[in-house]
């Protein structure tokens, strides 16, 4: 598995080094649908350059912690903001003791990752009750799905889901749904001119492609039972 | 980035309105809210972009009904 593709220095030139569709608004929306007291710990799944985790601590006073793949990102994150807990790991093995965060963030990671695996691992460390706020891609037409896998490796889009299977997924390992929301609006204020020139994606192709799997974008929030 | 200009083969085309070579450059493609770049030729003084007719008629051409379609 590579992640080359969000290494590239064209993610960290945004003064946000948002790397996600939807910038922080759908963190913030997230956000306050949930009652996140100040002294909770939240795991930042995918945290890249650590953007989100500083949105938590200087906007909303809340601590953050972040794993991510990329010790490049990491040390540029940690650059940023020297006063967060940061850690190389991938979600699929969360270095975590079970039941020690009380909410986790995934800004459209989830389909980089194994999804089963770090769904489950992301309920193992979640305290009962606890907070699994996700944004994504999905695929609002299933039955063209295939259209995203021929894209490149190393990059979510061979591995994105439909909402059915992303429910599903979720449900059976441990979690009731709160909120499902589309945000595909979003998708039209995303950089693709970044993520074309970090990749080899043939941006007509990558359009051709989104267009016909009716790619979408969407954030859910669930909760530990 | 894609390159869809194949320099050898298109080094003769001129600008009609500056009658000067065309260049290949970064040039901004937008339809239906949705941009990217891609390397074309174009005049260097007023930025008259050449869209090769295998492009538009091909990839341009797919993308356009996929967008509208969706």
């Amino acid at each position: 598995m590579t992640f080359t593709v969000y290494q590239h220095p064209i993610w960290l030139e945004s003064e946000e080094a948002s790397m996600h569709p939807g910038g922080f608004k759908i963190t913030e929306r997230a956000l306050k649908h949930c009652n996140i007291d100040p002294s909770s710990t939240i795991l930042d799944v995918g945290c890249g350059a650590g953007s989100t985790l500083n949105v938590l601590q200087n906007e909303n006073k809340l601590q953050g912690i972040g794993i991510d793949p990329s010790a490049n990102l990491l040390s540029y994150a940690h650059q940023m903001n020297a006063n967060i807990w940061l850690t190389q790991a991938f979600a699929e093995h969360l270095p975590l003791a079970n039941e020690c965060i009380d909410a986790v963030i995934s800004e459209c990671t989830l389909s980089l990752f194994n999804a089963k695996k770090a769904i489950q691992e992301c309920q193992r460390v979640l305290r009962p009750n606890g907070y699994f706020i996700v944004s994504d891609l999905y695929v609002r037409d299933p039955e063209n799905i295939d259209r995203l896998k021929d894209l490149p490796t190393g990059t979510c889009f061979p591995r994105i889901m439909d909402q059915e299977k992303i429910l599903r997924l979720i449900m059976i390992n441990g979690f009731k749904i709160s909120i499902w929301q589309d945000c595909s609006d979003a998708l039209r204020q995303f950089s693709l001119c970044k993520l074309t020139e970090s990749t080899d994606i043939d941006p007509f192709d990558l359009l051709i492609s989104a267009a016909q799997a009716k790619l979408g974008y969407y954030f859910l929030i669930a909760r530990k039972k | 980035m894609s390159d869809y200009v194949d320099l050898s083969k298109e080094k003769n085309w001129m600008c009609a309105n500056c009658n000067i070579p065309l260049v290949s450059g970064k040039v901004d493609i937008s339809y239906l809210g949705n941009s990217f770049q891609v390397d074309l030729l174009k005049c260097p003084n007023c930025s008259l972009v050449l869209v090769p007719e295998e492009l538009a008629l091909g990839k341009m051409a797919e993308v356009e009904k996929s967008l509208e379609d969706k």
